[in-house]
């Protein structure tokens, strides 16, 4: 699964985990494996609020942009993100939603 | 969650899609070319709809001119005080007896009957990506 995030300044952080072409988006899961081979799912078509792209499936596949929400002060990996080629199932590591508070010094 | 598989697009829909889209492009790259206008004895002619109307008009005139007895190289038999001429597409006038205005109109008819046959051949065997070339036109 090839997924290109586009970083949006969001109050919810997104918690985001795969199981095969199965979603889980903060809780909420959406399953994309009826998708056949060289077909597209439209974005209108999907209920789902951090769903920037329509869904495609290429080579077995799935192409997909997603809203990567982000703090205020979240760091520049997180505003401009690198894409991500799932290849396992599980939590999907995503940009830290805001820069790590750092405890001022004694 | 909830997703509308029925707007799924299939590859299948997109080859139609880009088929539909390709068949549109032969029907206006057909229109281009016949509303270019058309050559008759070496000239070139004008061939919008208003001109084409008025071809098919005065050739329909000098069919029945003909039927009407009007000889070669008569060029009176539309008007007896003025002769019958065409403007072609570089301003020259050029006179036409009965004979040659009823093959003009021919020339016109086929004009566009051999580009409606071109796009017609080139959709039913299949659109090919370069379909706009001389190469599959009259």
């Amino acid at each position: 699964m090839h997924i290109t995030l586009t970083p949006m300044r969001h109050n919810t952080p997104l918690i985001l985990e795969r199981v095969g072409d199965t979603l889980t988006f903060n809780g909420e899961e959406f399953d994309f494996s009826p998708i056949p081979e060289g077909a597209t799912l439209p974005r209108d078509a999907v209920e789902c609020e951090w769903l920037a792209s329509d869904i495609t499936r290429s080579g077995g596949v799935l192409h997909l942009t997603l809203i990567l929400p982000h703090g205020a002060d979240a760091p520049h990996e997180t505003r401009f993100p690198a894409p991500l080629d799932l290849t396992r199932d599980g939590p999907v590591e995503l940009p830290l939603y805001d820069a790590p508070i750092e405890e001022a010094p004694e | 969650m909830s997703i509308n598989w029925t707007q799924v697009v299939t590859p299948a829909d997109k080859a139609a899609e880009a088929d539909a889209a390709r068949h549109v492009g032969v029907n206006a790259e057909r229109d281009r070319r016949l509303r270019a206008g058309f050559t008759f004895g070496g000239v070139r002619f004008d061939f919008d709809a208003v001109s084409q109307a008025r071809v098919t008009g005065a050739a329909t005139l000098a069919g029945f001119a003909m039927a009407s007895g009007a000889q070669p190289g008569n060029f009176f038999w539309a008007n007896p005080s003025q002769g019958f001429a065409w403007i072609a597409q570089d301003n020259s006038v050029v006179p036409m007896d009965a004979q040659t205005c009823f093959a003009f109109g021919q020339a016109a008819a086929a004009h566009e009957s051999a580009h409606v046959f071109a796009a017609f051949a080139m959709k039913a065997a299949g659109v090919p990506d370069d379909y706009a070339d001389d190469k599959h036109w009259p």
